[in-house]
């Protein structure tokens, strides 16, 4: 993981505690709305939320601070660290787009897809591979859900209902 | 009890019950031998599924695809180096080199046997104990559920990723995410932020999925795509007379073998330290109790029996806490608390009484899982191993089709992908910066226990949490706790006064 890992990597730490202490704080104001035993476990979660996090934002500040700024890069690190944050928002942008598609068109387009679209460009393989695993992979969830279980997906395929 | 096991073995084995068995079996083997994807993600994937079965198909399946994952692994690991499941590891140090020197189906066999076997002793550790188990349970009153769930999370944040602090920041956020929707007691929705959706709470299937599967496969597609080095393949024949060969040298080491699953046991019996703790500890019980500790990393049999044998004993103990208190100590079993919880299951006393029947379907499964994957991985070792060469990028894309299609499948709920993937990106960066994302997870599962029980108290002690401190059992289990999230400041104290 070498793309999140020095300064870096302690930055990415206080960020997630920084989100962690937000969210529990949050909860914390929010639980002196309800009665008093709504209220008594929430406060003890949010408390341990609290602490916790603060404690974490406290090591990773330090981390960061103790940590030399980051070398500068060989070419070869930084062509990897590169290849990792462009195969990072691929998938990224892939995995929503393809949450378009289950909106409009349903599961099963989606699957089909998706695979197509991260086997093929993602991963480069061979449009044959990628059309059997992608055909595959969608006719095993139709018999699966549609077959065996029956189940029908109502929320989904907005455009074809 | 006897009455108890009959029927329990009887509905396992009634109508399609066998089948389900060896069709979980299958599938646990298939994601034990898949690299990159552990047989608690397997379990996760297949929930979905059996939402509409009745219980005890369902907890057949999931114990048979438990079952089936560890020695899927245990083929690869001997056979590529590539330990299929994390606590498969501990194999890769004397069944690969064995491999190498053309004695892979004599690792192979003394790992098949030293599995179904230690599974078995696991499993009957785990019935003499269940009469002792529902008399503890009976001890137990609000104040010590409430100070065991909270000492099953300090111990799983404490022992399962390398910075405690991360730890319990991962179980106080689980205990967090627990609290949108109804209260248990009150019947109040809380933090729902006006909506409907969170009115009912944020849904454990689709954060599971999203910090397990989904999560793991995003992180399989961008930081590990290249393909296991075919070269480094050892000779891949495999011969009838050394499975034998194998098979005998447990018996010849006997010895080490019960130790080592009792070990497994123990371990397993503690929410937390799961298969990877209980291999590397009785790996290490071999090479401290051997004579001759030479052959150790080079090719000892010794080496594969340990580790395989404890590997499968724990999953009988780690039944232990979860059937009992209803505090999971591996993800594994928490899926099948999740499950017993989902089709309304009561565990603790209910299960141990009544439903005691319930647990012998269980155990049947898994049981028989461990022999069957056993049996088939001697057949099929050579085929499965090359299993493990399939591009990681291949199982991302089934992974995470299939996780979007089991997040749907749930309650139909489009928010509940949504929900799913906001968890896989929380799981994605708990990955990235080594956050364990098991206290999250078991932490979710165990608030509405906790919540109760902690109400409770203080509607015994009238307002006063003074309950907690004053029952023995509970003031211990609460000292623990204290010690173990103490520990990041009393560890560099203890260091500091010794230097």
């Amino acid at each position: 993981m070498g793309f999140a890992a020095g300064r870096r990597g302690a930055l990415l730490d206080a960020a997630v505690a920084a989100a962690g202490l937000l969210y529990a704080s949050l909860l914390a104001v929010l639980s002196f709305g309800y009665t008093v035993e709504a209220r008594v476990f929430a406060l003890v979660a949010a408390a341990a939320g609290i602490v916790t996090a603060v404690v974490y934002l406290v090591a990773s500040v330090r981390e960061y601070r103790a940590t030399a700024p980051d070398a500068p890069q060989t070419e070869r690190e930084g062509a990897e660290r590169r290849g990792v944050w462009r195969r990072l928002l691929f998938v990224a942008a892939l995995i929503l787009g393809s949450i378009v598609v289950l909106y409009l068109f349903g599961v099963y387009a989606f699957g089909f897809a998706f695979a197509v679209a991260f086997l093929r460009f993602f991963a480069r393989h061979s449009w044959r591979t990628t059309l059997q695993l992608a055909i595959g992979l969608t006719a095993f969830d139709y018999v699966m859900f549609a077959m065996v279980f029956d189940l029908t997906f109502d929320a989904v395929g907005v455009l074809l209902q | 009890m006897t009455e108890a096991i009959l029927e329990g073995v009887g509905r396992a084995l009634a109508g399609p019950g066998p089948l389900i068995i060896l069709l979980g079996t299958v599938y646990g083997m298939l994601v034990g031998v898949l690299p990159g994807i552990s047989g608690a993600v397997g379990m996760i994937l297949i929930v979905p599924v059996t939402f509409a079965w009745p219980l005890d198909h369902a907890l057949l399946l999931f114990a048979a695809a438990w079952g089936g994952s560890s020695y899927g692994g245990a083929i690869t690991a001997i056979l590529i180096n590539i330990p299929g499941e994390s606590t498969n590891a501990m194999t890769t140090l004397d069944g690969y080199p064995m491999a190498k020197q053309g004695r892979a189906s004599e690792a192979l066999g003394a790992s098949a046997l030293a599995t179904a076997l230690g599974a078995t002793i696991g499993i009957v550790v785990l019935i003499a104990t269940i009469p002792v188990l529902r008399s503890v349970v009976l001890f137990f009153g609000p104040a010590e559920f409430f100070a065991l769930a909270l000492l099953g999370i300090a111990v799983i944040a404490f022992v399962s990723g390398e910075s405690v602090v991360k730890g319990l920041f991962s179980g106080a956020l689980g205990l967090l995410v627990g609290l949108h929707g109804f209260n248990p007691i009150t019947g109040v929705s809380r933090f729902d932020f006006g909506t409907l959706y969170l009115q009912d709470g944020i849904p454990l299937f689709p954060v599971f999925i999203g910090m397990f599967a989904m999560a793991q496969a995003i992180e399989l597609a961008v930081h590990h795509r290249t393909v296991i080095d075919v070269a480094e393949q050892a000779p891949m024949a495999v011969s009838f007379a050394g499975f034998v060969r194998g098979m005998r040298a447990v018996f010849t080491h006997f010895g080490l073998f019960v130790r080592s699953s009792i070990i497994g046991t123990i371990v397993g019996a503690i929410p937390g330290p799961g298969g990877a703790v209980a291999t590397f500890l009785a790996y290490g019980h071999a090479v401290a109790t051997a004579k001759d500790k030479s052959g150790f990393g080079k090719g000892d049999i010794r080496g594969v029996i340990a580790p395989e044998a404890s590997n499968d004993a724990k999953d009988g103990g780690s039944l232990m806490p979860t059937l009992a208190f209803g505090v999971p100590g591996t993800v594994a079993s928490g899926v099948m608390l999740l499950a017993l919880q989902f089709h309304g299951v009561r565990v603790g006393p209910e299960l141990l009484g009544p439903n005691l029947a319930l647990v012998f379907v269980l155990l049947t499964s898994l049981f028989a899982s461990n022999w069957i994957t056993s049996i088939i991985g001697l057949l099929l070792a050579r085929w499965l191993a090359k299993l493990s060469i399939v591009p990681t990028t291949m199982i991302s894309a089934v992974v995470i089709v299939t996780s979007v299609a089991g997040a749907l499948a749930t309650r139909g709920l489009f928010e509940d992908v949504l929900v799913m993937l906001a968890f896989g990106v929380v799981g994605y960066l708990f990955i990235l910066r080594k956050v364990p994302i098991v206290p999250m997870v078991i932490a979710l599962l165990l608030v509405k226990v906790l919540e109760t029980s902690l109400n409770q108290v203080l509607q015994i002690g009238d307002g006063s949490p003074a309950l907690l401190w004053t029952r023995p059992i509970s003031l211990v289990l609460l000292v623990a706790i204290a010690l173990i999230v103490a520990s990041p400041l009393i560890r560099p104290a203890l260091r500091s006064i010794r230097r």
